[in-house]
């Protein structure tokens, strides 16, 4: 039975630390692999100090967490003093509401908070940022303190308080002599929880966050689009060494402590004390150095960059028309999809306001659903967004998108011909694209000698590679690659044709060894598995770090995607916004941004700029013949068709 | 003597049950008063309204001829031993003692001085380092004494101070808190629902029960003149009958007519017979009126405790000798053994 209960615990203690154990192991390796050690770097953590976006949103993250759980332990231990004087029913129903924080889904503390916001954003002019954030941080954070003080009432002596009065003290002056050394370590323990709870909450952030003010978590969040940076690794190694740190600290001291009072029955032998004394002052200080010290470096931000050349605009006259109007511009992208000084790239956000006088507030989001909420719940008002394709000709339908000034963005005139009137945005009217890039299949030449030319969507169906196919893990993705094989259009509404293709993807479950998006890279750089279908800009990187794996664009046709520049409707600064966008098509700034992402570039002058290799490479940028004859764009599906198909994606990946 | 605490119809209720049903005390100076009670029948509520604590609901606490109903207790010249001590965990000894005197910022010598002859009082020299936390239950007690006479109260009040404790060192601490009761010439109020603690220590005792004052008196007092079966009973256990007085001296109970000395009572009333386990001789059965069985015999000490049944009623009967169990004997008792009593109202 010992033996057993023995092996539980290690087990779980296994569960608990690997995890933490293999990320701090990644933080050092030298590629972006999660799965192949091979080699020890430090880079990971210089390029975090030198990532504008997590050192922001960390230290958003950090006001936020510091202003909500102090506010929190204040109001909470108020609370718990109320409460804990009240009759024994009042008490037991007032900790049933206030629990019911603790036990209510996020998800409803979230939203019911956003819509509280908007409720008195239209009245108040109430905006969401910090001040919404931090509320709604004390909400969730308040019942943690109630619940970690009122114990130590219940084990406080009984009449301490009164005792105190009985010799001589008023009430005031008793609370703070008496009861609160009693009660402090439970409003520590309660202010360290709130701290941590906020420090690490996505949910109900990520529905009362605004334009200004995004927290770590949503960031991180935002990233996964792509691949996660191991500068994420790094970051939280180093939180988890500051969190590791404080406890230990914590534990030592009070293990003193309670040493120390049972020393007190001896002699107490003032050299030992004074020793401990010492030591405890030096961890202390230690830990206060090291926080400085990452304080210093994160408000030094990108200190010591090699600053990279000044970017060149074609008419720097155009950009200083708005320079003294003290204006500041929401931008809402991509995770990633903007160099911002990492890795020795421009920062193009500094250089706009260098140039323009105007600021950036940038934040981030995941997938274009996530973009469509957030526009839709009227939570935040952004001026500049960067919606793909299908979503665009959603939001000009739903009337969510203001038209453009052209006159405004002169450099619309790089944009290639065969990305102008697309069919989501016939007119031109609503957006100007900022990337594009097509699907296609990487394969591992380890595990098949099959030749390029040969490899078409059909090999996703091959029973010699079974167990060895991966395959995307969203609806509109997999459907596609079914109906380039059937020949259907990528668009199509006829519930038939969704069904034979949905039959088709039924078919090849049982070669596919599992459904992915992002852990793409990993798997096919671990040599898992030999075929994947991915977007070709990522697979471009990913053959960077991994020389057996390949990329091949299937003969047949494929889908073909655009992110675009578009104003939403709601826009405080929409003159700004299209400066902002004509800077983004400056051919300089535009080849940045290709080379930042590896996506292609819709951006002659960007175009022209490139190394000829890599303008004639057939991965990035296919000749024009195959883009207009064979590649589709998706465009948005009617609602039903949407819930049909998700409906039919639901029951291959359930059914037998 | 002049009275410095005085109870003036107190009554309280909590939610709607009474506590304290308008009692009336007068404590003087320099006593050492006892209020004794089972548990729950308001001696701490009483403790608390003298200490300021609670407000009574109606009625006048006075003090030294003074209204102090709206005193706060930090105002109050009364200093409290708590039924649990009430000690400062974070503080050591000295600095619990030294509370009062630092919230009067007395000098630091002083304080030093004064707690030192505290300290000396309740013998804990040498202790003022001392953790709280890491004394034995005799020695928080005498902290908490401390604590509280440190500051000279003219008033001490003490709530079960002794509960806690082995007889022995209860047995100590009764005559060490009496000889400072004496020496420092302090009213003392101690509450205590043991009756032994109540009787060898006090000057007054106060017998409550269900929130009333049942009686009010001299040790001996109640001891030999309860004024009804409850008092004898909590006094000292006693056999109490139902019994008819017939006429002055002469009383039935147990289907049989006793002479007793009590009078007054008027013919044929119901009243309560009380007779004192120790006053009951154990005689051979033939020529008594009440015979029974002798049910079980505990050795005591001193005595033998033993229950002898009889049709209607189970005596207790202490004496120095033995009967033997299962044996029939007689019970017997003079005149002036049965103690007549009025029933109590309700
Ligand atoms: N704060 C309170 N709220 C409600 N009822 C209370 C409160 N304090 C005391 N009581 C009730 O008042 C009655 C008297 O309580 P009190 O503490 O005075 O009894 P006590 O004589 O000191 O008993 P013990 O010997 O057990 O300490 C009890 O029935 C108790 O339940
Ligand atoms: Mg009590």
């Amino acid at each position: 039975m010992k033996k057993l209960s023995k092996l539980y615990l290690s087990l779980v203690l296994l569960f608990l630390y690997i995890p933490i154990f293999v990320m701090i192991v990644f933080s050092f390796n030298t590629t972006k692999s999660r799965s192949v050690m091979s080699g020890f770097t430090l880079d990971w953590y210089v390029r975090l100090f030198h990532n504008e976006l997590i050192l922001k949103s960390l230290g958003n993250t950090i006001i936020i967490a510091v202003c909500a759980s102090v506010a929190a332990t204040v109001i909470g231990t108020l609370a718990a003093i109320g409460i804990s004087r009240m009759g024994k029913r009042t008490k037991a129903t007032v900790m049933q509401v206030t629990n019911i924080p603790i036990v209510n889904p996020e998800i409803v503390t979230g939203v019911s908070l956003m819509l509280l916001f908007v409720f008195f954003q239209a009245r108040m002019n109430l905006e969401f940022g910090y001040i919404t954030l931090i509320i709604a941080h004390i909400t969730f954070d308040v019942p943690y303190v109630v619940l970690n003080v009122m114990p130590k009432f219940r084990q406080m002596q009984p009449n301490i308080y009164e005792a105190a009065q009985d010799l001589g003290c008023g009430p005031v002056r008793s609370f703070f002599k008496v009861v609160m050394p009693e009660i402090m370590p439970g409003v520590l323990s309660g202010f360290l929880m709130s701290f941590t709870f906020s420090l690490d909450d996505f949910v109900v952030s990520y529905f009362t966050s605004g334009a200004t003010s995004q927290t770590l978590p949503i960031t991180i969040y935002s990233m996964t689009r792509r691949k996660v940076s191991p500068e994420i690794n790094a970051l939280s190694t180093i939180i988890f060494v500051i969190v590791l740190t404080v406890l230990i600290i914590k534990n030592v001291a009070e293990k003193r402590k309670t040493s120390r009072s049972r020393l007190a029955a001896l002699e107490e032998s003032g050299r030992r004390a004074s020793r401990r004394r010492i030591i405890k002052r030096v961890a202390v200080t230690a830990v206060v150095v090291c926080l400085v010290a990452g304080m210093t470096i994160l408000t030094l931000g990108g200190f010591e960059t090699e600053v990279p050349e000044e970017l060149a605009v074609e008419d720097p006259d155009y950009y200083t028309r708005l320079a003294d109007k003290d204006i500041t511009i929401n931008v809402y992208n991509w995770g990633e999809y903007l160099p911002l000084g990492e890795d020795d790239t421009l920062n193009l956000n500094e250089e706009f306001t260098n140039l323009t006088g105007i600021k950036v507030n940038y934040s981030t989001y995941a997938t274009n659903e996530e973009l469509y909420a957030k526009l839709r719940a009227g939570a935040a008002s952004y001026d500049v967004i960067i919606p793909s394709d299908y979503m665009i000709s959603r939001m000009i339908k739903e009337d969510m998108l203001l038209p453009l000034d052209m006159e405004n963005i002169p450099n619309y005139k790089y944009i290639m011909d065969k990305f102008k009137t697309p069919e989501y945005d016939p007119d031109s009217r609503y957006s100007v694209p900022y990337t594009w890039g097509t699907v296609g299949i990487v394969y591992n030449s380890d595990l098949t000698d099959m030749d390029e030319e040969d490899i078409d969507w059909d090999v996703l169906w091959n029973e010699e590679y079974a167990d060895e196919i991966l395959m995307f893990d969203n609806p509109r993705d997999s459907f596609a690659i079914a109906q380039l094989i059937l020949g259907q259009s990528l668009n199509t509404e006829d519930k038939r044709e969704l069904r034979a293709a949905a039959d088709l993807l039924k078919e090849q479950k049982k070669y596919v060894q599992a459904y992915v998006m992002d852990e793409i890279f990993d798997k096919m750089g671990a040599g898992e598995a030999a075929f994947a279908p991915y977007y070709a800009g990522d697979a471009v990187v990913m053959m960077e770090d991994h020389e057996n794996l390949g990329f091949v664009i299937p003969e047949s046709g494929t889908n073909l995607f655009v992110d675009a520049l578009c104003i939403p409707k709601g826009a405080k600064n929409k003159e700004a916004a299209e400066m902002y966008m004509n800077f983004l098509c400056e051919p300089e700034a535009a080849l940045e941004i290709a080379d930042f992402i590896g996506y292609s570039t819709p951006n002659s002058g960007a175009f022209e700029m490139l190394d000829e290799e890599v303008q004639n490479d057939e991965i990035s940028y296919p000749d024009d013949e195959f883009l207009n004859d064979k590649c589709e764009i998706f465009k948005n599906l009617s609602d039903d068709t949407n819930q049909y198909m998700q409906n039919l994606w639901t029951e291959i990946k359930t059914g037998g | 003597m002049e009275n410095i605490v005085s109870l003036n119809d107190v009554a309280v209720t909590f939610d709607g049950e009474t506590i304290l049903n308008k009692i009336n005390l007068d404590i003087r100076d320099k006593e050492f008063v006892t209020l004794l009670g089972p548990s729950g029948c308001g001696k701490t509520t009483t403790l608390r309204i003298i200490g300021g604590f609670l407000k009574p609901d109606s009625g006048d606490v006075m003090f030294e001829g003074k209204r102090i109903n709206d005193l706060p207790p930090y105002k109050r010249n009364v200093n409290t031993v708590f039924q649990k001590y009430a000690l400062f965990p974070h503080l050591n000894v000295f600095e619990n003692i030294a509370f009062g005197l630092r919230v009067k910022k007395l000098s630091e010598d002083e304080i030093k001085t004064r707690v030192g002859e505290m300290l000396k009082l309740v013998n804990l020299s040498g202790f003022e380092k001392r953790n709280i936390q890491n004394l034995s239950g005799g020695q928080q007690q005498r902290v908490a004494i401390a604590r509280a006479l440190v500051n000279r109260p003219k008033v001490l009040l003490l709530d079960e101070p002794l509960g806690a404790l082995d007889l022995k060192l209860r047995k100590e601490m009764q005559t060490e808190l009496k000889n400072m009761q004496q020496s420092l010439e302090i009213t003392f109020i101690y509450v205590t629902h043991d009756q032994e603690e109540a009787l060898t220590m006090s000057d007054t005792v106060v017998v409550m029960k269900d929130g009333n004052i049942l009686q009010v008196g001299a040790p001996v007092d109640i001891y030999n003149e309860p004024k009804n079966a409850f008092v004898a009973d909590f006094i000292g256990e006693s056999n109490i009958l139902d019994g008819i007085m017939l006429r002055d001296r002469l009383v039935q109970f147990c289907g049989h007519e006793f002479e007793c000395v009590d009078s007054g009572f008027g013919e044929n009333t119901f009243v309560d017979v009380v007779i004192r386990p120790e006053d009951i001789t154990l005689a051979p059965p033939e020529n008594q009126k009440i015979k029974g069985i002798v049910r079980s015999v505990t050795f005591k000490g001193v005595h033998y405790e033993m229950v002898v049944d009889t049709a209607d009623f189970s005596w207790l009967i202490h004496s120095t000798r033995a009967a033997q169990v299962d044996s029939e004997v007689g019970i017997s008792f003079g005149p002036d053994d049965i103690h007549i009593m009025h029933k109590m109202e309700g």
